[in-house]
């Protein structure tokens, strides 16, 4: 059984489901490659509003559900609690909702309930807030709201989280190959999946690997790659967007319901201020996702119903995916159920061959658990789940940032970043400082970024592309756009490297073209500036494409 | 009550108030803070037009150049005012800039519009076209620079500028651009610089620090044919470090161009400053309304609530970075709404966001928005110039950016000089 | 189909029930106030929003990152580097506050050269009120 096969399990897709369950048969001891045709977190876990909820809005429906979110939840803060920050929630009543002036009481009745589990994740009871007090704590909202109640659920860094999933399942033995797209999958005789075809980004060479299963976890994609094996899958893809804002100019996420009548949210995230999301059935190219004014004005109105002051604020790019929401017929998008589901391709005769779709975010451990053992099961591997026991890299302890500060001598803001996204691996980003005499400087102004964690990120991250650097560190995603970063951080990256001018050049075009992709939807206002002085800035660079007829 | 009275204080503003001054105009300039001139590279844009025309052979010639641009962009300015009077403006325009400049370190030499661009190095690690710079920056020209020997300095712990970069980048460059490029060798000097670029130059105001870093280099630049800094040697005392350290190491030096933050384009602004009040050109504070009565603009009112009367205007107010022109809703030059045109053509209020652009290199509507001039550069609205004594200059005229042929400069010289004297012969016609 | 109604009944069961009680003990227990919800997100630094913040936000994130501002100020001021990074989260204004001051002095100084007019004041507001709100001051 072992050398006919080059690996156990072969897992498509970098988003949180394929990094999840790469991690979990590594963890249990199986040969893993996980494939995924960009970087990590690009579709739908990387568009995603980010957040490890315990699931609220499932109360109506099937309380147990609530249940084992919030348990998930719990896990997910026990192994990675750098990477999760608290979001607390208002939700408020306004005049003319549902329920009429009965609405206070009846959230307050709701998130009563919804207490009992949020326990499992941290969360803080709730509490009830009449019209002085909303105002009191969040002064943007509506001056006639009625009232309301308060929740709270986590935020996570959706890039970093695959990332870790990752190279923990490297850890224990797994291969990762970032920009690998899996081009066909091999059949037997029987018509059995025992392998895939592989090609790097870029390349015409083809490779073959040969594997005792195929996990398909392409998210929005995996109707695509299942149907490389006759169909089985289908979705009905969702196109959801989010609108970013400079910073952060709530610590509370506001609800809202937009002209349709859809909730929508202002959230803080990080040093941002996202509000979201649209939900529409799209069908155009999923490589290639922008947003339309449309959609752009629809979440501007359906906030500034409740918190008129957005408006006016600095909007300095969108995130925009598509959901692999499982298809329904006869049903608007927002009634589509969340569900996951595994699917073996048995049916089409393709054994060997299983899709997890559907799902979200925050039960991403869950999901992947399951999907690992289904994968066991087919292949009599008796070993346990251990992903909710194990810290993932960085998670095991929280370092103290004032500490870290003084020893290293860094400003403490941008030791408080490090320990974010490092956890316990943070004096190991700060020793890289130590090499060179610019090792502690700013890169990155608007984070703050140090020198020394772009290059720990250039060297154990798995940077492919500079671009990719933007979901490790959050390089050139302030509101200046990679103007004050950019240039630094390919100086760093040819250094890493060893690349030459054109590498250099190349590298920085990347990452500026995917700032760009991301900030093209919004230019107005003070951000057109910035584009206007973006690109004067680097104008030198946009001309070499146009060096060549000198040779 | 003013002859002429300019809005804006960067380049173009600057060149229209001293062209108007030298026709004997009494002048005055509001200026709000710093805008694009502020933030230029130490390069003078006059004309490169890269691949405009893929099929015809590239200009070569700077005139050529302008040519090249007028023919391929029918809404830029050079076409607007065409090939004479574009010639006259820049020739003139750049004349008294560099009769201004005397003396700062900063002297812009000669233009020749039938030479070539040189190709100077820029901060990016770019062999960067230009027709002229300022003098820190203007004595390599990579075109030319075969078979020679320079150093690049890279100071200790300065982070802004990367001599590895730009040896690469530029050896990269030159051997495109003539086969073989200049040999490039790093010079590390351990003068400390920290705080950015326009910290380390004021540091560098301060001959004490001069001295470190010839101590530094000393015996270490034999046979070397030149040397390149950052572009950090001085923020107001440019001049007299430049002479001291060139006396001391008898070698020609030269500055990279820059990026932001740009030690050069606070020299320059600086620089225009003083040559605005060496000219008696009165500086009023920063105008926020303008009165307007039938065709003719009658005042402008300041923050500070001053009523400033003139025979005629001058709207240099610049583009999205120095805020003359708005996208808010809707496109508008910021002072007197006035409608903007781009390269394409008219944008409506209402124009929505062209959002389908693969990439930041492929033209942008937006970028090229401002208003539309005529021929003498009045600003239209529906055909004709609305108001009869109001001029534009520089950047706030739409339908051209540097980002897609390097001009930015040499708009600004020949649209300021030109609008300068349209305003100042209004005199009387009130 | 059966079996996911049970777990419909369920759910409406159990809200109903809650419901109930509310109704019945809520004159006797009263409200969830939000004096320990907020105390246990200060203890996070999790403050509320100050009470002129709307106001300020607008003019303090004007920031285009030109880095003019640096050539104001003493050597050794950064404020360009300042007024992106102090105020992006309302959490770090504690450890803004030495920049806070500087700036304070600087703000004409910036006035006059800053393209993007950034009010340094409304940067100022914004540190000091998420001061305020974490009872830091």
């Amino acid at each position: 059984m072992t050398s006919a096969f080059d690996t156990d399990v072969l897992v498509i897709g970098g988003g949180a489901n394929g990094t999840g369950l790469a991690r979990d048969l590594a963890k249990r001891g199986l040969r893993v490659l996980l494939c995924e045709k960009g970087d990590f977190a690009r579709g739908a876990t990387g568009a995603s509003s980010g957040m490890i909820h315990g699931g609220p809005r499932y109360l109506l429906n099937d309380v147990e559900t609530t249940r084992h979110s919030c348990a998930d939840s719990g896990y997910i803060q026990r192994i990675v609690p750098h990477l999760l920050f608290r979001v607390p929630f208002l939700i408020p009543a306004l005049p003319g909702g549902n329920f009429g002036g009965f609405a206070p009481l009846l959230f307050d009745v709701y998130f009563g309930v919804y207490d009992r589990f949020a326990v499992l994740k941290n969360g803080i009871p709730h509490a009830r807030l009449t019209r002085e007090e909303l105002l009191a704590i969040e002064p943007g909202l509506r001056a006639d709201v009625l009232g309301g109640v308060t929740s709270d659920e986590w935020g996570i860094d959706c890039g970093r989280l695959c990332l870790l999933n990752a190279l923990d399942a490297a850890a224990h033995g797994a291969e990762i190959r970032t920009y690998t797209e899996v081009v066909g999958l091999m059949r037997d005789e029987t018509g059995a999946v025992v392998g895939a075809r592989l090609r790097a980004a870029g390349q015409v060479e083809v490779s073959e690997v040969r594997a005792r299963a195929v996990v398909n976890c392409g998210g929005p994609w995996a109707e695509r790659i299942a149907g490389l094996a006759e169909g089985g899958v289908r979705l009905r893809p969702g196109k959801g967007v989010h609108l970013i804002y400079d910073k952060r100019l709530t610590n509370f996420a506001v609800v809202a319901n937009a002209v349709d009548g859809r909730q929508v949210f202002a959230m803080p995230y990080q040093n941002e201020t996202w509000v979201g999301t649209t939900d529409d059935d799209y069908y155009g190219d999923l490589d290639d996702l922008w947003v339309t004014q449309d959609e752009v004005r629809y979440l501007q109105e359906a906030l500034a119903h409740v918190l008129p002051g957005l408006a006016q604020q600095r909007l300095i790019g969108v995130r925009v995916g598509v959901r692999n929401t499982i298809f329904g017929w006869g049903k608007n998008e927002d009634d589509l159920s969340r569900r996951y589901e595994i699917i073996d391709h048995r049916a089409q005769r393709a054994a060997g061959f299983y899709s997890l779709v559907g799902g979200k975010l925050a039960s991403f451990r869950q999901q992947s658990e399951d999907a690992a053992d289904a994968v066991c099961a087919a292949l009599g591997v008796h070993a346990r789940c251990e992903t909710h026991m194990h810290a993932l890299p960085g998670g095991d302890a929280l370092p103290d940032e004032a500490e870290l500060a003084r020893a290293y001598g860094v400003d403490r803001l941008a030791a408080r970043r490090i320990v974010y996204r490092h956890g316990s691996l943070a004096p190991r980003v700060l020793d890289v400082g130590r090499e060179t005499p610019t090792g502690f400087s700013v890169v990155c102004p608007c984070e703050p970024v140090l020198e020394c964690e772009v290059r720990y990120c250039l060297r154990h991250e798995r940077v492919v592309r500079l671009g990719d650097l933007m979901t490790r560190c959050r390089v050139a995603m302030g509101p200046c756009q990679g103007l004050r970063c950019g240039l630094r951080v390919a100086q760093l990256w040819a250094e890493e490297r060893g690349a030459d001018a054109t590498d250099e050049r190349e590298a920085l075009m990347d990452l500026l073209t995917r700032r760009w992709r991301a900030a093209r939807g919004v230019l107005h206002g003070q951000q057109l500036a910035q584009a206007e002085l973006l690109m004067t800035q680097y104008t030198g660079l946009w001309r070499l494409p146009t060096l060549a007829p000198f040779a | 009550m003013f002859d002429v009275l300019v809005i804006g204080g960067g380049m173009a503003g600057t060149l229209a108030a001293l062209s108007a001054r030298a026709d004997g105009a009494r002048v005055a300039l509001a200026a709000r803070s710093h805008g694009a001139t502020a933030l230029s590279t130490g390069a003078l844009d006059i004309a490169y037009a890269p691949a405009l025309s893929a099929t015809v052979q590239m200009p070569r010639t700077i005139v050529e150049h302008v040519m090249d641009i007028a023919a391929h962009r029918q809404r830029h300015p050079y076409a607007v005012l065409g090939l004479e009077q574009t010639i006259v403006g820049l020739r003139r325009g750049f004349a008294m800039l560099a009769e201004h400049l005397a003396g700062t370190g900063l002297e812009p030499g000669d233009l020749d519009l039938e030479a070539e661009n040189r190709y100077l190095p820029s901060s990016l690690g770019v062999a960067m076209p230009a027709a002229a710079a300022l003098a820190p920056h203007r004595g390599l020209d990579l075109a030319h620079a075969a078979g020679q020997r320079w150093g690049v300095v890279q100071l200790l712990g300065d982070a802004s500028f990367a001599a590895g970069r730009v040896m690469r980048g530029l050896a990269a460059d030159a051997a495109a651009l003539a086969d073989r490029g200049p040999e490039l060798i790093e010079l590390g000097v351990r003068v400390t610089a920290r705080g950015g670029p326009l910290a380390t130059a004021r540091a560098f105001d301060d001959v004490a620090l001069i001295d470190e870093v010839t101590a530094e280099l000393r015996g270490r630049v034999a046979g070397l044919d030149g040397i390149i800094f950052p572009p950090v040697l001085g923020l107001g005392h440019q001049r007299e470090a430049h002479a001291r350290l060139q006396a001391a190491l008898g070698l020609p030096l030269v500055e990279a161009l820059a990026h932001v933050p740009s030690v050069p384009g606070v020299r320059l602004q600086r620089a225009l400053a003083a040559a605005l009040s060496g000219a008696g050109v009165a500086s009023v504070g920063e105008v926020v309304r303008c009165q307007t009565d039938g065709r003719r603009v009658v005042a402008a009112m300041t923050a500070d609530r001053l009523e400033l009367h003139a025979a005629s205007f001058v709207l240099a107010s610049g583009r999205f970075i120095a805020g003359g022109v708005l996208f808010e809703g809707g496109g508008r030059e910021a002072l007197f709404g006035l409608p903007l045109v781009s390269e394409d053509g008219l944008l409506e209020q209402d124009h929505p966001l062209p959002v389908v652009r693969e990439t930041p290199m492929e033209s942008h509507p937006l970028m090229t928005a401002g208003v539309q001039v005529n021929d003498r550069l009045q600003p239209m609205c529906e055909g004709r110039p609305p108001f009869d004594n109001l001029f534009a200059a520089g950047m706030v005229i739409g339908g051209f950016a540097s980002r897609y042929a390097l001009c930015a400069d040499g708009v600004a010289l020949c649209t300021g000089y030109l609008a300068g004297k349209a305003a100042a012969s209004q005199r009387g016609g009130r | 189909m059966g079996f996911l109604n049970l777990r419909q009944v369920n759910a409406y069961w159990v809200l109903g029930w809650a419901l109930a009680k509310h109704v019945v003990a809520r004159p006797f227990v009263g409200r969830p106030t939000p004096t320990r919800w907020l105390e246990r997100l200060r203890g996070e630094e999790l403050g509320p929003v100050p009470q002129d913040a709307w106001g300020a936000f607008a003019g303090a994130g004007r920031c285009l990152g030109c880095g003019l501002c640096d050539a104001v100020g003493e050597p050794g001021d950064t404020p360009s580097a300042w007024l992106v990074g102090a105020i992006r989260q309302p959490s770090d204004a504690p450890l803004s506050v030495a920049i806070a001051e500087r700036l304070t002095e600087l703000a004409p100084r910036i006035a006059a050269v800053c393209p993007a007019r950034v009010s340094v004041l409304d940067v100022v507001r914004l540190v000091r009120g998420n001061l305020d709100a974490l009872g830091r001051r």
